[in-house]
């Protein structure tokens, strides 16, 4: 390219990115560097003995495990909630479809902290649904629904589900419509079309989504402190407990990495899934 | 056999439809004889791919049927119509090969694998891309994804084929080539073919009929020739081909029909025009001629060239004669080392023979 | 509708129903605080008992609570304002030149969205601890920039993605300048992506939790730990009011956003 912005200096470029992105790079190499200390603070050697701890100590394993159960179910729900959203919005070019999309876009608008709130008072022991079953009879008593398990998942889904359905409404809407008629002229019910033409040339949208969602959730810090109140602890609580009350930063370190391989892995794997999806 | 009466292979009794409020197609009525090929030709936005698609099942009419041979299909979903669409940007799968392309419709009803890859290797040596098979679609040039489109809609054996503009976004060569193979592949296999397009050069040499279409009515449907010669209305003669549109009130002179266009403008007339009524005669440009000298009173006019248009085998010249618009003159440029020597600003005179003065 | 894009009526009901029920999810817990928050009840219900403006007196004239605000305001706008700057010309180096270490960069850029917050949190506390920045305005300004960086890149990267070089080029062509160019052509066309960075870096900064939660400290604590603080001790209304309130401001955003250039276009 001969374009006269090609003399602004690539130092002026880059410079204010990359001192924000050494640290960054900073962080990541400062807790690699812990995990593999054999005690911290203080020197006494080099070990991978902490990622061995991780499998080995119950708390943490049993956090890990949940983290992936709590991330899996969140995007597969998400994932089925929001398909038939973005497919309204895709194709609907009406007054409706505009006010549906408002309603997707609110939520990223309000405060996380407002909405773990409104769960609160929806979901808990004096909460709305409670009252409502009640009164109904459903339940003699009031269900302890807060501190679950479930109601972090909810409570999540909430967060992230504008999240997949704009990812997925940006690849439905690329889509042309005039594929799913070819196939209806060709014989092909709406069912099939569906599975045949729009589910593969949406594939893309879905792992997109789903791998955002996945990320985020399984890095999620204050809805399972919030709503869980103590009670399901994820990885990352488990985390800060046992750095900061433990004190063992070693071992929390090297959760810290099994986790950010874990997620650099699944990326990975996606980026390929894209690519062998791409090639077709 | 049913003797003379061919019941058509497709027909379209008083269909309407509105779009967003607008009535898009209004009263359309048409038929179309088994084999036929006929084109629906108008200007964009005229309804044409409106009705198009409520023949193709893709959108309902809000009144009128439509019938495929005996049958009304005017409510079978578009998937148990079998009639053959190619659209205009040929909508072929993204994420399938050519031959999965073709074979997506046979898939659908069933065939067994062993006829699916003969009639989609029968399809590919139809279209002429006999090792195309294998190949992807986003790599094939526009002419090629035109074949393929074809193939995919002519290989379930449909009754109808209905291309939507299918040439229009190839580039000029390429589209007289592939009207010739269009042409030549509708009449091996005998379809019956409607075809949508605002171009009017290729409705002419591909249609036994046309259909012009305008704010969503037929205005006329008749042969090519007919519709070139003898144009029901001013809308059809100028969408068609180049014309000289002129107004005037018939009188009768010396035994003549006349035509006063103006005071000076006076033209011989038909013989069968209705004379004291105010009418619009059109005449093409290649049925006028140009001269140094007057010819006969009422069928020539002096006039000065204004502008001179000259594209290779013709040369269109603009005559000022004292009315609104120039007439336009077409001449065949006949020889390679003559100069016909128009020049702008030249006097001369036009000629006409009446017999080609056509009254709207 | 035509017959061939929309699913046969079944599943059209049954998406119809799915729609109406994301909705509902998506804004019941949004809605449901407001009527809370003029509860007279001191503990939160529904239905509510009464109605009264206590909560809000109380969360206004809180002093933690303004001082808080103000600090997640500051802090967002300055860590937006740094991330919008920094990452627009990182992204135009991106975009449109080659460079070694490209690759790099833009993993580096993009990458706390696949790093877990928490870990980043942790690092981040060591490493601004032993610059001496814990618990202090710089501190929080680095770690939401960091949050917020990959954000605005990555609309960035879009936006000028979707701007044809050729117009840089007939600026320069025209005997623009450097700076001119940047100023009169790349700025306003950049202008949506831009404000939806912007956006985006406000709510994600204002929002912030994990990472302030290691970094803040007395007297330096962002609105949501403050409240979240608030919710450890008492159990009244006071949060539903400053939450209306927060709701109230979101809404006046929004409505401006969509009065100005539409939501649905910002984030297409
Ligand atoms: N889905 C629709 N909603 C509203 N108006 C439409 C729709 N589809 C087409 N139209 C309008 O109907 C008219 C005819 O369209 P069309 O049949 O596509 O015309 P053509 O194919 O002759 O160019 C146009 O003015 C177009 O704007
Ligand atoms: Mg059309």
């Amino acid at each position: 390219m001969t374009t006269a912005t090609k003399d602004t200096p690539l130092s002026v470029l880059l410079i204010p990115a990359s001192v924000i992105g050494c640290l960054m790079v900073l962080s990541a190499v400062l807790m690699l560097g812990i995990s593999v200390l054999d005690s911290f603070p203080g020197w006494t050697g080099l070990t991978l003995e902490h990622y061995r701890d991780f499998f080995e100590n119950r708390f943490l394993l049993q956090a890990g495990l949940r983290t992936i159960s709590l991330a899996t179910v969140v995007t597969l729900i998400c994932l089925l909630l929001g398909y038939p959203v973005a497919w309204f919005l895709a194709l609907g070019r009406s007054k409706i479809a505009h006010l549906v999309f408002l309603a997707v876009l609110t939520p990223l608008i309000v405060s996380i902290v407002v909405r773990m709130f409104g769960w609160t008072i929806l979901l808990g022991n004096e909460g709305l649904l409670n009252k409502v079953m009640v009164g109904l009879g459903i339940v003699s008593a009031p269900v302890q629904m807060m501190r679950s398990f479930w109601t972090v998942a909810i409570g999540l889904i909430h967060i992230f589900l504008p999240f997949m359905i704009l990812s997925l409404t940006s690849t439905l809407g690329r889509i042309d419509p005039s594929l799913a008629e070819a196939a209806a002229t060709l014989g092909s019910r709406p069912v099939r079309s569906f599975l045949q033409i729009i589910l593969p040339l949406s594939a893309q949208g879905i792992a997109t989504g789903s791998i955002i969602v996945f990320c985020l959730t399984t890095g999620v810090y204050l809805t399972p402190l919030w709503l869980g109140r103590g009670n399901v602890t994820v990885l990352a609580t488990a985390i800060q407990q046992q750095i900061l009350e433990t004190g063992d930063w070693p071992t929390g370190a090297a959760s810290a990495m099994l986790l950010t391989f874990f997620t650099l892995l699944l990326v990975a794997g996606y980026s390929v899934l894209i690519r062998r999806l791409g090639r077709r | 056999m049913l003797g003379q009466i061919a019941i058509a292979a497709l027909s379209v009794h008083s269909v309407a439809k509105s779009l967003g409020g607008a009535r898009v197609v209004k009263d359309v009525s048409l038929a179309i004889k088994p084999g036929e090929f006929i084109s629906l030709l108008g200007p964009s936005g005229c309804g044409k791919t409106t009705l198009l698609r409520m023949i193709a099942g893709l959108e309902m009419p809000d009144s009128g049927t439509i019938a495929l041979g005996d049958k009304d299909i005017t409510t079978v979903p578009v998937w148990e119509r079998n009639i053959g669409v190619v659209f205009q940007n040929y909508a072929l799968f993204p994420h399938m090969t050519v031959a999965e392309n073709i074979a997506f419709g046979l898939r659908t009803r069933k065939v067994s694998k062993t006829a699916i890859e003969a009639k989609v290797r029968d399809a590919l040596k139809l279209v002429r891309l006999n090792d195309f098979g294998p190949r992807s679609t986003d790599k094939l040039s526009g002419g090629q994804k035109q074949r393929v489109a074809l193939a995919r809609a002519l290989v379930t054996d449909p009754k109808l084929l209905l291309l939507d503009e299918p040439l229009g976004a190839l580039d000029r060569k390429l589209r007289e080539q592939m009207q010739v193979e269009l042409k030549m592949l509708q009449r091996e296999i005998g379809i019956t073919t409607l075809m949508v397009t605002h171009d009017q050069e290729e409705a002419l040499t591909l249609s036994d009929r046309i259909a012009v279409m305008s704010d969503g009515k037929i205005l006329q449907d008749d042969s090519p020739k007919e519709i070139y010669e003898r144009p029901r209305d001013a809308f059809v003669a100028d969408f068609i081909g180049m014309s000289n549109l002129m107004k005037g009130r018939v009188a009768e002179l010396d035994g003549k029909k006349r035509l006063a266009v103006s005071e000076k403008v006076i033209l011989d007339l038909p013989s069968e025009v209705n004379s004291a009524t105010d009418v619009s005669i059109f005449v093409r440009p290649e049925k006028l001629s140009l001269a140094e000298v007057p010819g006969a009173a009422g069928s020539s006019l002096p006039g000065r060239i204004v502008h001179v248009s000259y594209s290779g085998s013709v040369t269109h010249c603009f005559v000022d004669v004292g009315l609104q618009e120039p007439l336009t003159v077409l001449i065949t440029n006949k020889s390679n080392h003559e100069d016909a020597g128009h020049r702008i600003g030249e006097p001369i005179w036009v000629h006409w023979d009446a017999r080609n003065i056509v009254v709207l | 509708m035509d017959s061939a894009r929309s699913l046969p009526s079944v599943w059209r009901i049954l998406n119809a129903w799915i729609v109406g029920i994301v909705v509902v999810f998506l804004l019941l817990p949004i809605l449901i605080v407001i009527p809370s928050a003029f509860n007279t009840d001191p503990t939160v219900t529904f239905p509510i008992h009464g109605f009264t403006f206590k909560w809000f007196a109380n969360a206004i004239f809180r002093a933690e609570f303004i001082r808080s605000f103000f600090l997640s305001a500051a802090v967002s706008v300055v860590a937006t304002l740094i991330s919008l700057a920094a990452g627009g010309l990182a992204a135009y180096a991106i975009v449109r030149r080659s460079f070694r270490g490209k690759a790099i960069l833009e993993l580096v850029l993009l990458s706390p969205l696949i790093f877990p917050s928490i870990v980043l949190a942790i690092a981040l506390t060591m490493v601004l601890g032993s610059l001496g920045l814990l618990r202090t305005f710089p501190g929080l300004i680095v770690a939401h920039t960091i949050v917020t960086l990959p954000y605005a890149v990555r609309a960035m990267v879009g936006t000028f993605h979707s701007i044809d070089p050729d117009l840089e080029e007939a600026a320069a062509v025209l005997g623009a300048r450097r700076v001119f160019v940047w100023r009169e052509v790349l700025v306003p066309l950049l202008r949506p992506g831009l404000l939806a960075a912007a956006i985006f870096s406000l709510i994600m900064s204002f929002d912030e939790f994990a990472v302030s939660f290691f970094v803040v400290g007395p007297g330096m604590t962002t609105l949501p730990i403050e409240l979240f603080n608030y919710t450890e001790f008492y159990a009244d209304p006071t949060i539903c009011a400053v939450s209306t309130i927060l709701i109230f401001l979101s809404a006046l955003a929004v409505f401006a956003i969509e009065r100005t250039v539409g939501l649905a276009k910002l984030l297409s």
